[in-house]
């Protein structure tokens, strides 16, 4: 690895996308797993990218607006009227560079989406993926060897979309999370799965595929776990929507079922805010 | 120990970009890019003295010394950058900045370049730093400052920050800033100092105790845990060491702040419900949540950097491990599993990871976890303490408080527990808290 | 009220050490720059810097003026209420620490004008942070014996110096047990 400034780093993002889809055909799911990891690594950097470029073309916004009053005997080389032609020109070039970087960024996360696809359609026909043995909690035990022929781990499945959750990658988190669920849906991490699918759409401040989401978890796991999480976080959703009936419905449902869990006090705490009953 | 306190209020500062051409996206699509954690590969980077003007400006030569020094600190640190052996540096003759020599540097193994002037201007200062990419033979960075004597270093990190920047889509750290607790007698206060342990500046100046400093993370604000009515409380300073806000509670618990990414909200440690519980405290009407419902202690909060998670100590199972719940209280969840005290967990900028303080054998050591694996790998190890690791903002390096040397000091590491290096003297120096 | 001369005594008494501890907590004569490190033995000069500088576990005597006032009750016999102790990483009561708090309910109830302040610490090897917790921890678990007891909860205060405050500043085990503990104050007398 050789550092290499940054301008030049989009390019080479592609290529390395490429480089990931180019391995595809030929190797197999470890690597497959690490050159997605990669990818997500780059993608990360340009939004990086992005938002400094935001930032940069806000400070020569202010800077062109307080720089005419400057001492120009400090700055003779310079002209207001040279320096303010300049800085519009820099406005463009950046918000050129802005609309470029999200092209990019668009482009790559389908890249990832379609790897995921294929990395799953690969494994698909993986032999014994219904007997595999599922880790009771993430970080211990029950690992699924990756052979080469896409046997996926699903630990490590689940722990990437869980990091990437936890970097704020909420898009590559809710496939990572969705994959876990399709792949491994008898798992004792499924429900989890899906709670973080509805969690990171929450959290992106997608409320309405949350609510979706949220469903779908007490739909498929009615047993699980993680339901009466799923109850406020969906409750919570609707507030936000500003549905506040539907919210409210589902805040009462919880401490109505759940009464003695901390999701029922959070319940209760969100009704009294809104000057209602628990029930 | 120098006190500036007007390091960066005072600071007059003018930074213009020199309009370089700019090179196109699609070319040297050959370049393989990224930066690895450990920085295995670093930039080679000639960085030669500066020039004063004009010449015979005892003022202009020593700024050229000190800004050359502080940068050339700067970079290193940075850990993307080796600097090329000075003594190579004759072997070039003649270039200047309408024409660098980009060959002869290349000749020495220069991958990089920085050339420096400084003048002097009536009663101010005048720095003007570029950055050349050597092979590539473009310049890529143009800057100019303007300031006095007082704001040397912190325009040399200023300079620093934006070749981090160019090379890495991201601000070096050398302009930002530590608070940390000192011991004075009984008594502690809250002091804060540059990244590299200058201009310490004493906050608060109480015959008491001052604990668990935390930034606000535009830098303007540090709230902390102050006994100086008699109990503790929570007290939000702005830099200036003047009190914008207190938040009293009668006799009980109130500690370890620790304020969101957004700035709107601290979450504290208090047992105003007769329990150490965790608490969010939304700073604009003072409304608090609670978070935490456990019989057991739950302390010691941490936000995630988006905001969405919250990293806690509580001993529900028995002894110190760390957990992560949501923002809203809901869904616990253990992280640490080995050792039997763990505390102190700090969540990395970028997200993907964790350190907390660990006691391995009867001392604390840093541990880091990354989400990815789960693993807990030891960063610091041997004799004495290590305690109170806190992230720089960019994520690549950690500063903590050891006692190795006999008394407390704050010290800096690498993310993977390289360099540690040691920034204060005279012992008492704890909890450190890097800003934002 | 029977014998109200010792009470008085008390009183003062209490009040006197308590004065003093926050006396002698006060400031250091000296600039704010003044380092007084409480863990350094007089004759380390040399720079921190000297990796044989002591060690963490080293038990060096450290001179009385350094040394952080002693809690008002710390056992002997001048305090009315005595002070109970902990094991490490612990807040659950040892059957010494019950006996104690025993007596000590008996003085809260004979003596109910006086207002009291549980002081919970802890000792240094814990990280700061949690120690606050565990030092308030502490302290509120004394206190929920004596409400259970019938002690109003109006009349005691806590507060946790978590492991600020120690009684005896040495590394040493015999040190650390000494600081695991929840000190009682008599803080004032409730005006009736």
């Amino acid at each position: 690895m050789k550092l290499v400034p940054r301008r030049f780093q989009v390019p080479c993002l592609l290529a390395a996308v490429a480089l990931g889809s180019g391995c595809l055909t030929t190797g197999g799911g470890a690597s497959l797993q690490s050159d997605l990891d990669d990818i997500q690594q780059q993608l990360w950097r340009v939004q990086k990218d992005t938002a400094a470029l935001h930032e940069k073309m806000d400070e020569i916004q202010t800077e062109s607006e307080t720089r005419p009053q400057m001492d120009p005997v400090l700055f003779p080389e310079i002209d207001a009227g040279n320096r303010m032609d300049s800085f519009q020109n820099d406005i463009q070039i950046l918000r050129r560079r802005i609309d470029e970087m999200n092209f990019r960024m668009d482009t790559i996360v389908q890249e990832i989406r379609d790897t995921r696809t294929r990395l799953s359609v690969l494994s698909d026909g993986a032999p014994g993926e219904s007997n595999s043995p599922i880790p009771d909690r993430p970080g211990e035990g029950g690992i699924v060897p990756g052979t080469g022929n896409g046997a996926v781990n699903p630990e490590e499945l689940y722990q990437n979309a869980y990091a990437d959750y936890s970097k704020g990658n909420y898009l590559l988190a809710v496939l990572g999370f969705r994959e876990y669920v399709r792949r491994f849906p008898d798992s004792e991490l499924a429900d989890n799965a899906q709670y973080w699918v509805g969690e990171s759409y929450f959290s992106s401040g997608d409320y309405e595929k949350a609510i979706l989401a949220f469903d779908e978890l007490v739909s498929r796991f009615p047993n699980g776990d993680r339901l009466p999480t799923a109850y406020l976080k969906k409750g919570m959703s609707y507030l936000e929507e500003n549905r506040t009936p539907r919210g409210v419905l589902d805040l009462q449902f919880l401490v109505r079922n759940f009464p003695t869990t901390d999701e029922a006090r959070q319940a209760r705490e969100q009704l009294r805010r809104l000057g209602l009953a628990e029930n | 120990m120098s006190r500036n306190k007007h390091l960066s209020v005072s600071l007059f500062l003018l930074a213009f970009a020199v309009s370089f051409p700019e090179r196109g996206w699609s070319q040297e699509p050959d370049l393989i890019t990224g930066i690895s954690e450990t920085g295995a590969t670093r930039i080679h980077l000639a960085l030669p003295d500066f020039l004063a003007v004009p010449r015979g400006s005892l003022l202009a030569l020593q700024a050229a010394r000190t800004i050359h020094q502080v940068l050339r600190s700067d970079l290193h640190f940075s850990g993307y950058f080796d600097i090329v052996n000075p003594d190579y540096y004759e072997l070039v003759t003649g270039y200047n900045e309408r024409d660098p020599k980009f060959q002869e540097w290349t000749a020495i193994g220069a991958d990089s370049l920085i050339l420096g002037k400084t003048e002097e201007v009536g009663e101010k200062l005048l720095l003007e730093g570029r950055l050349y990419d050597v092979p590539g033979k473009l310049a890529m960075l143009g800057k100019r400052y303007r300031g006095g004597v007082g704001s040397l270093r912190s325009i040399a990190h200023k300079f620093a920050d934006e070749v981090v920047l160019q090379y890495t889509g991201e601000k070096g750290v050398a302009a930002t800033r530590i608070a940390y607790v000192h011991q004075q007698g009984s008594n502690k206060n809250i002091f804060i100092m540059d990244y590299d342990g200058e201009h310490q500046t004493q906050l608060t100046r109480d015959k008491t105790l001052n604990l668990t400093p935390a930034w606000s993370p535009d830098g303007t604000r540090i709230a902390f845990l102050s006994y100086r009515n008699g109990f503790p409380e929570l007290v939000i300073l702005s830099q200036d060491g003047t009190r914008v806000r207190a938040y009293p509670q009668s006799g009980e618990l109130n500690a370890s702040p620790d304020w969101s990414a957004d700035g709107k909200h601290l979450l504290f440690n208090s047992s105003r419900d007769g329990n150490a519980e965790i608490y969010s405290l939304r700073i604009a009407d003072g409304r608090i949540s609670r978070l935490t419902h456990h019989p057991g202690i739950d302390s010691s909060p941490a936000w995630s950097p988006n905001g969405r998670q919250i990293l806690f100590t509580s001993d529900r199972n028995g002894s110190p491990q760390i957990y992560i719940m949501d923002a809203e209280g809901t869904h616990p969840r253990r992280l640490t599993f080995q050792g039997s005290y763990n505390d102190q967990g700090s969540w990395t900028p970028r997200g993907d990871r964790i350190v907390y303080t660990s006691r391995v054998e009867g001392r604390f050591q840093i541990f880091r976890i990354d989400l990815k694996d789960r693993k807990p790998v030891p960063l610091t190890s041997g004799r004495g303490n290590k305690e109170s690791p806190s992230w720089s903002p960019d994520g690549r390096h950690i500063a903590y408080c050891s006692n190795v040397t006999g008394r407390y000091e704050i010290y800096s590491m690498t993310s993977e527990g390289e360099r540690q290096t040691r920034l204060t003297r005279g012992g008492g120096n704890t909890h450190p808290t890097w800003s934002r | 009220m029977n014998r109200p001369d010792r009470f008085t005594w008390a009183t003062i008494l209490s009040v006197m050490v308590f004065a003093t501890a926050f006396c002698s907590r006060g400031p250091k004569p000296g600039s704010p720059e003044t380092e007084a490190p409480v863990f350094d033995p007089p004759s380390a000069i040399e720079e921190p810097g000297e990796e044989e500088a002591g060690g963490w576990t080293a038990e060096t005597e450290v001179p009385a003026e350094t040394l952080p006032p002693p809690g008002s009750s710390s056992g002997d016999a001048k305090g009315v209420l005595k002070t109970i102790y902990f094991d490490f990483d612990r807040y659950n009561l040892k059957p010494r620490a019950i006996e104690t708090l025993n007596n000590n309910l008996s003085w809260l109830k004979n003596n109910p004008d006086f207002e009291i302040r549980i002081e919970g610490h802890c000792d240094e090897r814990g990280t700061d942070e949690y120690n606050l917790a565990l030092g308030d921890r502490r302290a509120i678990t004394a206190r929920e014996f004596l409400v259970k007891r019938g002690i109003s909860a109006n009349r005691i205060r806590i507060i946790s110096f978590g492991e600020e405050r120690p009684v005896d500043s040495r590394h040493s085990n015999s040190a650390w047990s000494k600081n695991r503990r929840a000190e009682f104050l008599i803080v004032s007398k409730l005006s009736r």
